[in-house]
């Protein structure tokens, strides 16, 4: 048995061509919003009667090169691939900037709730797998179920109201569908036959946790920290809004309700980039980790 | 059966004949103002007072309860038709067919969920009446949260074609199509009605979510999300505890939902 370098590498190349045409298909959709949107091609100065007719000609020949659908897109798609996303037409500013000066403040929020919930999330599985006590189980479903059941948007309006902030927020809202799929993870690990076998010969619990139920669960957690990247990119929606948090989960609602599409479809574009970078390295990682026979 | 799924049975069925019958129910019209009687407290004639505008709370509960109650299912039916289709054409016929759906799958998987949603649906008119906001948003949700379940079934599906009793049928001649319908169908209903269930808490959820943003049902027509709108003023909570009936509904018909699936659908 020995890693099979190729085979990483073959699905770390399928992985850059989904990407690409994640970003490509996000390009067309974007262009075509920004092609078709009212208003599309018709230039301020047009209306200046100050201009005769030969300069609103030449204006107008000035913007030609956007009538013919397939240039259009091609530059558009050029010009995103360097990072230009075109301009917010609620906020009259370049995408580009908007989203550098928003996205700090929410990968701030996320770089304090993702740790925070994910420290809680396993404290709470593996103690609540290593005891096995029917009341702490059906306490922690409870709370979990409790949560799970809540509108994000309630969460976020009650940590607004009561002054707690994103963080606090984003980690009740991330904590319960993480927990579950955690414990869930750790105890099937528990009932594999080695684990049993082990537990039979009267191994203790913190021994059978770090030695046999954690490795065994350690490739499906890192895909699950993947998953918690996405789930929390949702969760900055209704937090950052009713927070009153200027990064990009505010910016991506203001620009739905002001039906910014092109503003809207760069966000969401972004967003999937970079949750699907999360889930490659994921899986990355779990390739390494994990032999496979070449 | 289990205590918790009996209990479970119970309260949806229990909620989903009340808010029915609602209008048999309800004291008043969801949208009947009671002009003299803004902000009052529980009384004989409102049960639940009324809000800012002198509406009756329990009536738009119930009137909510059945939009919520109604709509979620009918989207999760559609999201799960959805899936089935595809899932059993791409896990049945396989080659480049499969490798063209669970892409796109893939794809759609790999957009985030509330993004895409609130982007679909900006690019709809926001600026309707009541009765489109909530078809166009229960709508969007049938046909957006079709993705996962699509795995799902193909996953079984892929599983069915491989089993024993499938090959023994085709040995013995039996059309593809026959098959399909005969044998792998009616096997995929366990994961069909998991994938239903699991759809609708999720769908109750994300129209709360999208209704208290901005995104959802309009009013004056009532939605679970739309009341939780009220609780934006959450200073005065303490005083008036009756106001949080809707979350309480809501997160006990989620709760319901979830208790409804059994303990190996919810480790899968």
């Amino acid at each position: 048995m020995r890693t099979s370098w190729l085979y990483i590498l073959y699905r770390l190349l399928r992985r850059a061509t989904a990407l690409f045409l994640i970003v490509l298909a996000g390009g067309i959709v974007c262009a075509t919003l920004v092609r078709f949107s009212p208003g599309f091609g018709i230039d301020e100065r047009e209306l200046d009667s100050r201009l005769n007719s030969a300069s609103i000609a030449a204006i107008r020949d000035s913007h030609s090169a956007n009538r013919s659908l397939l240039k259009f897109y091609a530059q558009y798609i050029h010009n995103t691939l360097r990072g230009q996303f075109g301009t917010s037409d609620t906020f009259q500013r370049p995408i580009s900037e908007l989203l550098r000066e928003r996205s700090n403040i929410s990968l701030r929020s996320l770089a304090l709730a993702l740790p925070a919930a994910w420290v809680l999330v396993l404290s709470a599985a593996t103690l609540s797998t290593a005891v096995r006590n029917r009341s702490l189980d059906v306490f922690s479903s409870i709370v979990a179920g409790g949560l799970m059941a809540t509108p994000a948007a309630m969460i976020a309006l009650w940590a607004a109201s009561t002054g707690r902030g994103t963080g606090i927020a984003l980690v009740l809202i991330l904590v319960p569908t993480l927990y579950r799929y955690t414990r869930n993870i750790l105890e099937r690990s528990f009932r594999k036959m080695h684990v049993m076998a082990a537990r039979a010969r009267g191994i203790g619990a913190p021994s059978l946790l770090a030695w046999h139920v954690l490795p065994t669960a350690t490739p499906q957690l890192i895909g699950l920290v993947a998953v918690s990247i996405s789930i929390a990119f949702g969760a900055l929606i209704p937090v950052e809004f009713i927070c009153d948090s200027p990064g990009i989960g505010q910016l991506a609602l203001q620009a739905a309700l002001g039906r910014d599409l092109p503003l809207l479809v760069t966000l969401t574009m972004v967003v999937t980039v970079v949750t699907f970078l999360a889930n490659t390295a994921a899986d990355a990682v779990n390739d390494v980790m994990t032999p496979v026979s070449a | 059966m289990r205590v918790d799924r009996k209990i479970a049975w119970f309260v949806i069925l229990g909620l989903v004949t009340v808010c029915m019958c609602a209008q048999l129910v309800a004291p008043a019209n969801y949208a009947k103002q009671f002009r003299e009687a803004p902000n009052a407290s529980p009384s004989k004639h409102f049960l639940l007072g009324t809000d800012d505008l002198g509406r009756d709370r329990f009536s738009r509960l119930l009137y909510g309860g059945r939009v919520s109650l109604l709509l979620a299912p009918a989207a999760a039916l559609l999201s799960t038709c959805l899936a089935a289709g595809l899932g059993t054409i791409a896990g049945y016929s396989g080659g480049m067919l499969a490798r063209i759906i669970m892409g796109t799958v893939d794809l759609f998987l790999s957009l985030p969920w509330f993004f895409l949603l609130i982007t679909v649906r900006a690019t709809l008119p926001l600026d309707v009446s009541p009765m489109t906001s909530v078809t166009v948003t229960f709508a969007l949700l049938g046909f957006l949260g079709w993705a996962a379940s699509a795995r799902v079934v193909y996953a079984g599906v892929r599983a069915l074609r491989t089993s024993d009793f499938i090959t023994t049928a085709r040995a013995c001649g039996c059309l593809r199509w026959r098959t399909l319908a005969v044998f792998i169908i009616p096997n995929l209903k366990p994961i069909l009605w998991a994938q239903f269930l699991v759809s609708i808490p999720a769908f109750i959820l994300a129209e709360a979510n999208l209704t208290m943003l901005g995104l959802g049902v309009a009013e004056p027509l009532p939605s679970w999300g739309s009341l939780l709108r009220e609780l934006e003023n959450y200073d005065n909570l303490s005083a008036q505890p009756w106001r949080l009936a809707p979350l309480v509904l809501l997160m006990l018909v989620v709760w319901g939902f979830q208790a409804l699936l059994s303990h190996d659908e919810v480790m899968a």
